[in-house]
């Protein structure tokens, strides 16, 4: 017989009481599920087979995440949260790493900790997120998610400083994270917000500052005095520059494309071959095409440009850039194509199998410079090319 | 034979809730139903025969009794339904007061804050909301075979979602064998085997894969109810919310015994029992780790700057020489731009909450109406609601930050040019702290004078401004 008593092992738990819980509307846990849902489908994507992609993890995270921005909306609105570079938005990190990383707040990054429930006294802290100059955080905050009430509440927070201090004192575990005591954090969120609000990043020491500027610097550094015109392509010309990377202009796509045989190689309909691949992508007539090519290590790459000025805008232009081989190679595995402006990497692709090419879309003004560069798996060879629109 | 007395009062005695009071009414019928049904019984006491031997033992062969009266859909099966909601309210009562016994003096509840949650109401339009009573739950879940009513009836009352919201409003948590389960990551779970129980590597497999078809088909009733919540938003409030999900019923625990057959043959009660056993580990590990954690927090971290000495400190005294006059500037500022965040987060709700919000600032800051009361005015069910609405704390703690964060950029303006760098950043780091508590103390010290008399009067500063700044706002 299967006695209901014998689930005997149900207790209360006493934990400090929380002044504010946070309430999830229906709408936000909406959103917690489709993160990780999306999660879950790139994941499928990636192939990741060698390990089960643990979606609940993912959820939870994805809740914690909600749940911390709904807290700032109504505490202090002012402050700007950006969750684009978060590690939910990196599928493969988000599974191996139970936490929620590189989430801009103001001037901060902050590393979200999911906690199930708010009485856990164990926070399992991941120590890539504390040693990764990628992931760490200036500060750790403790999100306790109960998905069953559809409640949340921020426990609890951690400078960087203060928790290389705490897990110096501490074992790593053998699935390498630190058990930190909660009773360790500090507990009165509204210290929290007095720091994001009214202190400086700068003022919290931590390993990301030094790698930022280091960053910018180089940059700085590498990014080339000159940079291709596009605008002149608009009047089918080509500028020093252009002409210096051998860079040719290319007619636009024929309206009978069965003109040519398939097998020989015209970088029109290769061209025109991509876009139909790749779909969805809505290109203006007016739009002025370009190609080059490029010699990384061994690898004959070629780089499809296309450029075209934005109707209804003064000056912004789009840019379209697609990265694929000299025919008949295919560009090899694991090459990445990144986008740069002087603030640091706009985008970065990474050719994963079963695909034959990479693109990247921008938008931008007509002050500013981008630099396009195609780096080799290994990150050995490296090749860069600047773009501007005067 | 020893005489043993059964108080059957249980069964014809009815606990509701009235306005805010917990009453039983006995039900004339339900006695005599149970004075004719039961022979022995005198009004009270069984002497002898069948219902005797120990409480439990005869409680269990009365509701069986009754039970099986009230499933026959015989003539008298309202009679046995009354007995059984009769004694559903003892249970649901004695559960509650034993929870208020064991927890309520420290977590600051009484049995009265409990009974609400969970017993029928005397009318019954008052009837928690949109939710079905738990009562009504209870006779139709509760499966004889299963084990005894007041076991059914404890596990129901501690997981009802309002009760268990309660509670954790109040600092208590459940934690069951499932929620440990759902917490664990596989990560964690292969350290735990590995490290603590030192189990062989196939073990460890096992059990992960154990844990991930768990997670997995967790995951997936997650999913399951959503949609339904998607599907029937309209049709809100049929169902009482009892929120066990994490405890898989027979469907789900065979896809688990699907999911794992390739490697581990087991039958579905065999991969609960598993779970459990499995729970009870996570549960010793974390018992023993917890322990041994415990003096980790010694180190603890106490505040968040190092608070700054003020005797030698003349620098920052000089700078704070004329506080209480930039305070004051600073002061309706930060109410009035705290109070307009407030309305526009609440007015961007999916369900806009403004109005709402601000008649109970209105009420609560101008007209000095209690909680209690706002909550009648404004249609929300009980004070919790309006306390959370209005989030007092919540506000002052805005206000304290925002009038810091004007103070800070007007500090620093007065700071004297020949001050060294060092001492600038110093200033920097300490100055928000140093501030933040001259402008809790200022806070203090008018709330102190707030509390002198009993009743609220308007001579709260901060009533007072946010009054001003409604009156402003209506009038525009």
């Amino acid at each position: 017989m299967n006695n209901y008593i014998k689930d005997t092992h149900d207790e209360l738990l006493a934990f400090p009481e929380l002044t504010e819980i946070i309430h999830l509307e229906p709408e936000q846990i909406e959103e917690a599920w489709k993160i990780t849902e999306s999660v879950k489908a790139e994941q499928g994507q990636l192939q990741v087979n060698f390990l089960q992609v643990n979606s609940l993890q993912v959820y939870f995270q994805a809740l914690g995440l909600v749940a911390f921005e709904e807290w700032l909306k109504k505490r202090e609105p002012n402050l700007l949260v950006n969750r684009k570079k978060t590690s939910l938005s990196h599928p493969e990190s988000a599974q191996e790493i139970n936490a929620v990383c590189n989430l801009q707040v103001g001037e901060f990054k902050v590393c979200l900790i999911p906690s199930v429930g708010f009485s856990d006294e164990l926070i399992d802290i991941p120590r890539v997120v504390i040693n990764d100059p990628e992931l760490a955080a200036h500060l750790y905050v403790v999100v306790g998610v109960e998905d069953e009430l559809e409640v949340a509440a921020v426990r609890g927070f951690v400078r960087y400083d203060e928790l290389v201090n705490l897990t110096s004192k501490i074992p790593v575990l053998s699935d390498d994270s630190y058990e930190v005591s909660f009773a360790s954090f500090h507990q009165q969120t509204d210290e929290l917000l007095l720091y994001l609000q009214c202190l400086s990043a700068v003022d919290i020491p931590s390993p990301i500052l030094d790698k930022q500027s280091n960053e910018i610097q180089k940059i700085i550094q590498d990014f080339p005095q000159k940079a291709i015109n596009v605008g002149l392509w608009l009047q089918n010309k080509l500028d020093e520059v252009a002409q210096e990377l051998s860079w040719s202009l290319l007619p636009a796509p024929s309206l009978s494309p069965l003109r040519f045989k398939k097998s020989t190689t015209n970088p029109v309909e290769d061209l025109e071959s991509i876009l139909t691949q790749i779909g969805d992508l809505e290109i203006p007539a007016v739009a002025a095409r370009s190609y080059g090519n490029i010699q990384l290590g061994e690898n004959q790459l070629r780089l499809y440009t296309l450029a075209w000025c934005l109707p209804d805008t003064e000056d912004e232009w789009s840019l379209l850039v697609i990265l694929g081989a000299v025919p008949p190679n295919n560009p090899p595995l694991g090459v990445k194509l990144g986008i740069s402006d002087l603030t640091g990497v706009l985008d970065e692709q990474v050719l994963e199998e079963h695909s034959d090419c990479l693109y990247a879309q921008i938008v931008g003004t007509k002050q500013e410079k981008f630099l396009v560069t195609v780096t080799s798996a290994d990150g050995k060879a490296e090749s860069s090319v600047p773009f501007e629109f005067c | 034979m020893v005489k043993w007395t059964n108080s059957l009062s249980k069964y014809y005695i009815l606990h509701r809730v009235g306005l805010g009071k917990c009453q039983g009414k006995e039900i004339a019928e339900a006695k005599e139903f149970l004075s004719r049904e039961f022979t022995g019984f005198n009004g009270g006491e069984f002497y002898e025969g069948e219902f005797s031997g120990g409480e439990e033992v005869s409680d269990r062969k009365i509701i069986a009794r009754l039970w099986r009266i009230y499933k026959s859909e015989g003539p008298e099966q309202p009679l046995a339904e009354s007995c059984l909601r009769c004694v559903i309210s003892h249970y649901l009562k004695k559960s509650c007061d034993k929870l208020a016994q064991q927890y309520g003096a420290k977590h600051n509840f009484t049995v009265e804050d409990l009974l609400p949650f969970v017993l029928d109401c005397n009318d019954r339009s008052l009837n928690g909301g949109n939710n079905k009573s738990l009562t009504v739950h209870i006779l139709e879940t509760f499966d004889s075979d299963k084990g005894s009513l007041s076991a059914w009836v404890q596990r129901k009352v501690i997981g009802d979602s309002q009760l268990k919201m309660f509670l954790l409003e109040n600092g208590l948590e459940l934690r069951t064998n499932w929620s440990l389960l759902k917490q664990c990551t596989t990560s964690k779970l292969r350290h735990i085997l590995s490290d603590f129980y030192q189990y062989e590597p196939n073990q460890i497999q096992q059990f992960t894969e154990l844990l991930e078809s768990y997670h997995t088909v967790y995951l997936g009733r997650v999913q399951a109810a959503r949609n339904q919540i998607n599907q029937e938003r309209e049709k809100q409030g049929l169902e009482r919310k009892q929120t066990r999900y994490p405890e898989p019923n027979r469907q789900q625990l065979l896809e688990m015994a699907e999911r794992l057959s390739p490697t581990w043959k087991l039958s579905p009660e065999e991969v609960r029992k598993e779970l459990q056993n499995l729970a009870e580990l996570i549960r010793e590990y974390r018992v023993s780790r917890g322990k041994s954690v415990a003096t980790q927090a010694l180190g603890k971290t106490e505040t968040i700057l190092a608070a700054p000495q003020a005797e030698e400190d003349n620098e920052v005294n000089k700078l704070l020489a004329d506080f209480s006059q930039k305070y004051d500037s600073c002061f309706l500022r930060a109410v009035q731009e705290v109070v307009e965040d407030k309305i526009r987060f609440y007015r961007n709700k999916k369900k806009p909450e403004d109005k709402q919000f601000i008649q109970a600032l209105r009420l609560y800051h101008c007209q000095m109406v209690s909680m209690g009361k706002i909550a009648l005015q404004i249609g929300l069910n009980n004070q919790s609601k309006v306390s959370r609405l209005l989030g007092q704390k919540e506000i002052r703690a805005d206000i304290a930050r925002k009038i810091v964060n004007y103070l800070i950029p007007e500090i620093f303006q007065i700071i004297p040019e020949d001050i060294s760098l060092e001492k600038r950043r110093e200033l920097r780091t300490e100055l928000p702290q140093i501030l933040m508590e001259k402008v809790n103390e200022e806070m203090e010290q008018a709330q102190k004078e707030d509390s002198v008399s009993k009743n609220r009067t308007m001579d709260s500063k901060l009533s007072q401004a946010i009054c001003q700044y409604l009156d402003l706002k209506s009038n525009i």
